[in-house]
């Protein structure tokens, strides 16, 4: 068993040292909900102790969602497409990445905190407990605003966009595989601090750019740049793949799409166990927020 | 004997980056950077029996809580082996973090904005305890560490002290074969220093609980462990048990005294040495083997004291007493 498998057929030890039996083995699923439940609450009610920040954090996120979207309603006024997408199709691009984002950050919080946690050697707390690392250090803190941005992903495209069930299931599995392609690439990319110190600002970098080249519609791009967004920085597959999925529907495409996500996730884990080899930890004197 | 920790040839290397001072030294490193080895522990080997309570002392820097570190999985080793509970730490980490716990006395595992009783709640979904159990296990502790007051308030308000407690409790929850200790006391106050050590060492005597613990206060060692091991600079220099390394090494006392008056004669104390002197203060060093402290107290107490102290000699001086020990035992052998 590798160091962050989880734990199976376990024993419970008493005080005296011998071993037993658990009475009850629960399922790992139901094991796992009631663990990402309880990190819910805690960050619900952490981030509720200063209410004022809190609401001001929400307020401020959906405002700077909004103001891009009615940025982008403003130039179809004007000009009806752009490269070939229409209206519908850069509101679905927008409520795609908004929700997509909106939903890793949600769950995993931590995510772009990352590479601040190893440079300051954050990560002993998780390395002491029973879980492994990677989605325990992920989820131990849930952004509590950034459902905002999933709010305002699901609003937008409900409203602009008017789409059928069928077009609701497809949002559906687009906000997955885009949250997973943001987790896997934010993993990659501030897992870097585990070989270059401190990479806290080379990941923000690379992030902005992920978050940016999202945003605009990928025919715009040509050449290197076009290549770049479907490789080292995969906003292709994170909105344009599947605005394209709107557009044309193939069960080849969607499936390349899920393969896309399965295999980013694979090589960020694979990153991160063989970083975790070179933690260093460090001395900081340290509390949870 | 039963081991529970078994460390052999253990070694940890860090890289760390070499640059001069200066606006030179930073371009220089910028453009040809080097690097140098750093060794934090060079190979040590040690054993640790079911039920022991062992500490680690040396001063900073030592290896000490690099040793934690490795033994609960948290670094990997550059080379050696070591078992915990019969497991690899590095390799079983999530296995064995159900038998040990960890406490850091300069790392908080409880959340800084909520009360401790939140992140009692957490660790046990993160222990998958069972909720009755929990909860028993949970109420024998708030009552043996006295934390009913304490929980409700938010961590961020807890004195040290207060929190250590907490620290401690939380970290006990799921019933832990061994405890980690890494600098329990470091910044506590004497009266919270003596409430930590008294609940420590209730948890090893009382539930079995093995305990190791790292230090650089050569008073958690007298009161908490039978045997000690001083590790300076990742070797280990002395392992033994404590009255060994108290009849060898530990055998005097710092005594600081504050004056009311200035000018005060000080009365001559046999066996006892001035190392400083001002007009309202002294530094004393009593010899223990010859005298006892509370002598020396007693003395002094027909003084117009304003404070007195009572301190360990500082690690450091005791680690050069145990080289020296060990460097004139070496002489001897080598010449006849």
């Amino acid at each position: 068993m590798t160091p962050d498998s989880p734990r199976t057929g376990s024993v419970r030890t008493d005080a005296r040292g011998s071993e037993s039996p658990r009475k009850q083995p629960r399922s790992r699923l139901r094991v796992w909900s009631g663990f990402a439940r309880a990190y819910a609450l805690a960050n619900l009610q952490s981030a509720l102790e200063y209410r004022v920040s809190f609401a001001t954090q929400v307020f401020a996120m959906m405002l700077n969602d909004g103001m891009w979207l009615v940025f982008w309603l403003a130039y179809f006024d004007k000009f009806q497409v752009v490269e070939g997408w229409g209206r519908a199709d850069i509101v679905t691009l927008w409520a795609v990445v908004a929700a997509s984002f909106g939903l890793a950050t949600t769950v995993c919080g931590n995510l772009f905190r990352l590479a601040g946690l190893i440079v300051r050697g954050e990560l002993d707390i998780y390395l002491a407990l029973p879980k492994p690392v990677l989605p325990h250090m992920l989820m131990s803190r849930m952004s509590v605003t950034a459902p905002g941005d999933v709010l305002f992903g699901v609003i937008g495209f409900g409203l602009l966009v008017h789409p059928t069930p069928g077009q609701w299931i497809l949002f559906l599995s687009s906000i997955l595989t885009g949250s997973i392609i943001f987790v896997a690439f934010g993993v990659v990319s501030q897992s870097l601090s585990f070989w270059l110190g401190n990479a806290e600002g080379v990941a923000e970098q690379l992030t902005n750019a992920l978050i940016n080249f999202s945003t605009y519609p990928t025919p715009i791009f040509r050449g290197v740049v076009k290549l770049a967004l479907f490789t080292l920085l995969p906003a292709g597959f994170i909105a344009y793949l599947p605005v394209q999925l709107f557009r044309e529907f193939t069960w080849l495409r969607l499936a390349a799409l899920w393969g896309v996500a399965a295999l980013a996730l694979t090589l960020a884990v694979m990153v991160f166990r063989a970083g975790l080899r070179r933690y260093e930890s460090g001395n900081l004197v340290l509390t949870r927020q | 004997m039963n081991a529970i920790v078994e460390v052999h040839a253990l070694r940890k290397e860090f890289r760390r980056r070499v640059r001069a001072s200066g606006i030179r030294g930073v371009l220089q490193s910028f453009a040809s950077p080097r690097q140098e080895t750093v060794v934090a522990l060079g190979g040590i080997d040690f054993r640790m029996e079911a039920g022991e309570s062992l500490a680690l002392i040396g001063p900073n820097g030592a290896g000490k809580s690099t040793t934690i570190k490795t033994l609960t999985g948290i670094l990997h080793p550059t080379s050696g082996t070591a078992t915990v509970l019969g497991m690899v730490p590095w390799k079983q980490r999530t296995q064995l973090a159900l038998q040990l716990a960890t406490v850091f006395g300069q790392r908080s595992q409880l959340w800084f904005h909520l009360p401790a009783g939140e992140t009692f709640d957490l660790l046990a979904h993160i222990y998958e305890l069972p909720r009755a159990e929990y909860r028993a296990r949970r109420d024998e502790l708030i009552e043996r560490f006295d934390l009913g007051p304490l929980l409700g308030t938010s961590v961020r308000k807890l004195s040290l002290g207060q929190r250590m407690r907490c620290e401690i409790a939380a970290s006990l929850l799921h019933r832990p074969r061994i405890l980690f200790l890494d600098e329990p006391t470091i910044g506590l106050d004497v009266i919270a220093k003596q409430t930590i050590r008294e609940l420590i060492r209730e948890l090893n005597r009382n539930e079995g609980v093995s305990v190791l613990l790292t230090s650089h206060d050569a008073g958690d060692i007298e009161h908490l462990c039978k045997r000690v091991i001083v590790i300076n600079h990742g070797v280990i220099a002395f392992d033994d048990r404590v009255s060994t390394l108290r009849r060898r090494h530990l055998q005097k006392k710092v005594i600081r005294i504050r004056l009311n008056e200035s000018s005060v004669t000080l009365p001559a104390l046999a066996h006892v040495e001035v190392l400083s002197r001002s007009d309202y203060g002294a530094k004393l060093e009593v010899d223990t083997r010859e005298r006892a402290v509370a002598e020396v107290m007693a003395e002094l107490g027909t003084l117009p004291l304003a404070d007195i102290t009572i301190e360990d000699p500082p690690m450091e001086e005791i680690i050069a007493e145990i080289y020296a020990a060990r460097s004139t035992a070496a002489r001897g052998v080598s010449e006849p």
